[in-house]
């Protein structure tokens, strides 16, 4: 966007200030993500935001570009990852650095509450003189992190060597996880696993077997049963509600199931590409003979199952014929 | 401080960047050279980032559509532009389509073509730093150290890497443009 010089940035921490906006955002997005900010690069970063109304919009933006690459990233992890594990049949949350000295400190502190799984059951009330239950009960775990429990919520925790696993078995709980990127924090609910290093969600136990995930701040991947390499990995705000019983599924908002008659809107697209759209779906290909007919551009709603239909339609506006060969509709002039 | 901030840029991600392209490429179409695109698509991101929820709204990609517009439009009443050129209704056919959830499936794959081409723009490294962070989990540090790097040079690996990200999502559309022709026979 355009290059635009302002004035008064001192600090040496920041970015150059003679860069336009957009390369200043980029750089400050990057930093804060991926960066070290100090105190005095914070309030560099709210000096510079308060500078010009333009630069909250251009780091708006960069900072939206920082999740679009993320999630790039991250959706094509599994495939990679995955290879380089079931080679040497290590388990996918082994970490990824030794450092022998931490791993044995681990493992003593492991050691000391390796009493399988402990049940925390309604007996933690954190105030016995309240008589009316406290809807929400606060649960510390033997790692540091913090589980607030819902009415009507339990959980059960299984502190191993390699991971954190925490069932829940019914209802709700917000989890705050202790940061320990050798033990991924496993939340398992029915056949619904969110996993997190450190970060703060919330799982809803959802039928017999869903769960409903939502993420306040950092990154949680959510897979269902042995399908990890399908995780879908959710931002702060980000909500998934999964019910591995009904459908596979349905990232953001639950889709209600598809209709039997999907129609196809098309508003002022080349026949080309609505073409391409009809193929997609439909055995019977339609095929453009002509390039002026596949230029012109067209708009309606049509049956997504008609192909026929739509090739009609396209004959009308444009004056080719349609015909049949092999099986598939011809669109020639 | 960073929490609902966080959340914005989210959803910005989701819902308002993979359309830049195809925005800018209609306010192109609708009023050419009679708008400064880049001032227009800035100052939408700019009324965007004031927002302090986006709970209420349902559909990002027709929000952004009537943002940029009425950038456009309190552009031309500042300047007393006598040809405005208001929207009819037929014109908001061509923007608030709400496609079938049909062909939002179908979309899907285009999306992968999307994920792909944008990492094609990463350099190994940014996409290891990436992994290493939001996945293990690893410090700044811990990163830097496992990549045998500087932090600086992490940072610029993500700079680069984030730049070439946001360049590419505003050309996308054209991109789409193209590969529809692939499929005439």
């Amino acid at each position: 966007m355009r290059a635009t010089q302002k004035q008064g940035m001192t600090s040496l921490a920041s970015p150059d200030p003679f860069d336009s906006p957009d390369e200043q955002a980029a750089r400050w997005a990057a930093r804060a993500a991926y960066g070290e900010m100090t105190a005095e690069r914070r309030i560099a970063l709210e000096e510079w935001l308060s500078a010009d109304r333009s630069h909250r919009g251009a780091y708006l933006r960069a900072r939206a570009g920082v999740y679009a690459m993320e999630d790039a990233v991250l959706d094509a992890y599994p495939l990679s990852s995955d290879n380089d594990n079931s080679g040497n049949g290590r388990p996918w949350y082994a970490p990824l650095v030794n450092w022998t000295g931490r791993t044995i400190a681990g493992g003593v502190a492991i050691a000391a509450c390796v009493a399988g799984t402990i049940a925390i059951g309604i007996s933690m009330q954190s105030n016995p003189r309240q008589v009316e239950a406290p809807a929400y009960r606060n649960v510390a775990l033997s790692d540091g992190s913090v589980a607030v429990l819902g009415p009507d919520s339990n959980i059960s925790v299984a502190m191993s060597q390699g991971v954190r696993k925490i069932i829940l078995q019914n209802g709700e709980a917000t989890f705050r996880v202790a940061k320990d990127q050798f033990r991924p924090f496993v939340v398992q609910s029915g056949q619904v696993y969110a996993q997190a290093t450190g970060t703060v969600y919330s799982v809803r136990r959802l039928g017999a077997n869903g769960a409903s995930v939502s993420v306040s701040e950092g990154n949680v991947l959510v897979w269902t049963g042995d399908e990890r390499d399908q995780a879908v990995l959710l931002h702060a705000g980000g909500k998934l509600s999964l019910d591995p019983g009904a459908t596979k599924l349905a990232p953001e908002r639950p889709a209600p199931p598809m209709p039997d008659v999907a129609q196809i809107s098309l508003d002022n697209v080349p026949i080309s590409k609505a073409v391409m759209r009809f193929n997609k779906i439909n055995r019977m290909k339609i095929i453009i003979d002509d390039a002026g007919v596949g230029e012109t551009k067209i708009v309606g709603l049509f049956k997504a199952s008609d192909p026929e239909q739509f090739a009609k339609a396209v004959a009308t506006i444009t004056g080719a014929r349609v015909t049949h060969r092999d099986g598939n509709i011809v669109i020639e002039m | 401080m960073h929490d609902e901030r966080d959340q914005i840029a989210a959803w910005v991600a989701r819902e308002i960047l993979p359309y830049e392209g195809l925005v800018r490429n209609w306010l192109a179409r609708r009023w050419g050279r009679a708008i400064d695109l880049d001032d227009v698509l800035q100052e939408a991101y700019c009324r965007i980032a004031e927002l302090t929820s986006v709970a209420h709204i349902e559909n990002g990609r027709s929000y952004f559509f009537k943002t940029a517009q009425s950038v456009v439009m309190d552009g031309m009443r500042r300047a007393k532009v006598a040809n405005i050129r208001y929207m009819t209704e037929i014109d908001w056919f061509d923007v608030m389509d709400e496609d079938p959830l049909a062909d939002r499936v179908i979309e899907a794959s285009q999306e992968l073509d999307r994920v792909n081409s944008l990492l094609s723009k990463l350099s190994d490294t940014c996409r290891q730093v990436i992994e290493l962070r939001r996945i293990r989990g690893l410090s700044q540090r811990e990163t830097a150290a496992h990549l045998g790097v500087s932090e600086s040079v992490v940072e610029n690996h993500i700079v680069r890497g984030l730049k070439k990200v946001l360049t590419k999502l505003a050309e996308q559309d054209a991109r789409d443009a193209e590969a529809g022709d692939d499929f005439v026979g």
